[in-house]
């Protein structure tokens, strides 16, 4: 295990167990939400701290309880709960006993403790507000924060891909540095023919290929070059690729039994390739 | 340039029989839809004896217990909808949140004036909620025997980690909080705790072969 790892796998573990200090819970939350092996480790050991809830006696959970609930659901706040049936209780006064004007000592009675109960009603509802409130805003903060690590995520992904094209593009043009390589163009055969330059290894067989003032490729197309030998059919080269400055590129190995390749041509294709040019968009002999 | 964390081989969260049966995540799921009838209902059968004794171990008083147990659900009702596989089992989701109200509410007892009580400690076993399906005896010898397979998971922890994991987990205290109340350094609480964790883990993966 790395160190890196250990410290992951045990900053998992004491998060789940609680006790862990805000930031190093934050820094669980981050990398969790970063990577699906941490997601895991978390998971896991949260299902480990968990056993100890689930060693526990389970009592019967009361009907009361889930009326309730079901009461705040429908938007009514029960009055209080949960209601106890207390035996020994306030024995029940049957209403016509008590009915008559009520003293003033009733009435103040009856009043305080509901003007007390309708101020202890506003502010729990004001407090319970502004705790949904907090709740809405934070978790607005974690939707900011998933998109922002979505984002570096993606960032770092392309990074990755850009790496890789520059590492191919540069292993491309290792070949270049040789006293050998000529520089070849395939000769327009028509007017407005798009330009082709071709950089040559003869000694390594390689084409370096760069076609430029090409159309605009469609989705669904692809250029595809061929070697024009001296005798015979087109040989397919391969796919283009976009290259620098709006270009076309490829970088082709020349086939061993593949002799006298006196031209080249470019055709836009099927996406994929074919194995007989469709459409010619250039072509000529190499000059 | 963006450091790409790579953490060796760690194992896929499994499904968990101690943890997971079928149909909790589709419960969850209903709720999350709104349903607030048979599928709340079914979920309270299935975990409200869970929450309600993790809220007692807690806060030790059945009144206060019930006050809290109401919140609970009526927040995993409208969590369910935030509620995230990936991230947690239900049941330890469920938990997780149960342990959290529970302390935020010991908290809150502990800043009220002396004397101030939220609720008196009478039990009304008549207003017990029937039995569902999954209170009959058979299911019941089942749950009864995952809780035993369960204690004898825990009870190869050694007695100094579970004190450091109890102290943790339901009485809420910081690390630093159990090192002043065992008078021990704060390194060797965590250590406690961390070697407790590793064998709840080895627990857990023998549970999740043998328990049905």
């Amino acid at each position: 295990m790395t160190a890196e790892r250990e410290r992951i796998d045990e900053l998992a573990a004491l998060a789940a167990a609680g006790g862990a200090t805000g930031s190093e819970r934050a820094e669980v939350d981050a990398l969790a939400a970063a990577d699906p092996e941490v997601r895991a480790l978390v998971r896991e050991y949260g299902d480990a701290a968990s056993l100890m809830a689930l060693a526990l006696d389970e009592p019967v959970a009361p009907a009361r309880v889930l009326d309730a609930v079901r009461q705040r659901m429908r938007g009514k706040t029960p009055i209080a709960t949960p209601v106890v049936d207390r035996p020994g209780g306030a024995p029940v006064v049957p209403i016509g006993s008590r009915r008559g004007k009520p003293s003033a000592t009733v009435v103040v009675a009856v009043v305080v403790p509901l003007a007390a109960a309708a101020a202890f009603a506003y502010l729990w509802l004001h407090e319970r507000n502004a705790g949904e409130d907090v709740a809405k805003n934070l978790a607005g903060l974690e939707k900011k924060l998933d998109e922002a690590q979505r984002r570096e995520r993606l960032a770092a992904g392309a990074m990755v891909a850009a790496q890789k094209k520059l590492e191919q593009l540069e292993g491309s043009f290792e070949w270049v540095a040789t006293p050998l390589l000529e520089l070849k163009t395939v000769k327009a055969v028509a007017p407005d023919q798009p330009t082709i330059k071709v950089l040559l290894d003869p000694e390594n067989r390689r084409w370096v290929v760069l076609a430029f003032d090409l159309p605009p490729l469609p989705s669904d197309k692809d250029y595809q070059l061929w070697f024009m030998p001296e005798k015979g059919d087109p040989v397919s080269a391969g796919l283009l690729a976009p290259g620098p400055g709006h270009s076309q590129f490829g970088s082709i190995a020349i086939p061993p039994d593949l002799k006298n390749i006196k031209g080249a041509a470019i055709s836009l294709e099927p996406k994929g390739g074919s194995p007989k040019p469709t459409e010619v968009k250039a072509g000529g002999p190499l000059i | 340039m963006f450091a790409i964390l790579t953490l060796g081989t760690v194992p896929p969260p499994r499904p968990a029989a101690v943890h997971e049966r079928s149909e909790d995540a589709e419960l969850v799921a209903a709720m999350a839809g709104g349903d607030s009838g048979s599928a709340l209902e079914r979920f309270y059968h299935r975990f409200g004896g869970l929450v309600l004794g993790v809220v007692q171990r807690i806060l030790a008083s059945r009144a206060e217990s019930e006050e809290v147990l109401q919140e609970i659900f009526f927040e995993l009702w409208r969590r369910a909808p935030q509620y995230d596989r990936e991230r947690a089992s239900v049941t330890t989701w469920v938990v997780t949140v149960a342990r959290s109200r529970a302390l935020d509410a010991r908290r809150a007892r502990s800043r009220r004036p002396a004397g101030q009580k939220a609720g008196g400690d009478v039990e009304d076993p008549a207003r017990a909620a029937p039995a569902p399906e999954s209170d009959r005896p058979d299911s019941q010898t089942v749950a009864s025997e995952r809780r035993e397979a369960v204690r004898a998971a825990l009870a190869r922890l050694s007695s100094e980690q579970r004190e450091a994991l109890e102290l943790a987990y339901f009485e809420g205290l910081s690390h630093s909080e159990i090192a002043d109340r065992l008078g021990l350094p704060l390194g060797t609480v965590k250590s406690r705790i961390l070697a407790g964790m590793k064998v709840l883990r080895v627990g857990l993966v023998g549970l999740e072969e043998n328990v049905p």
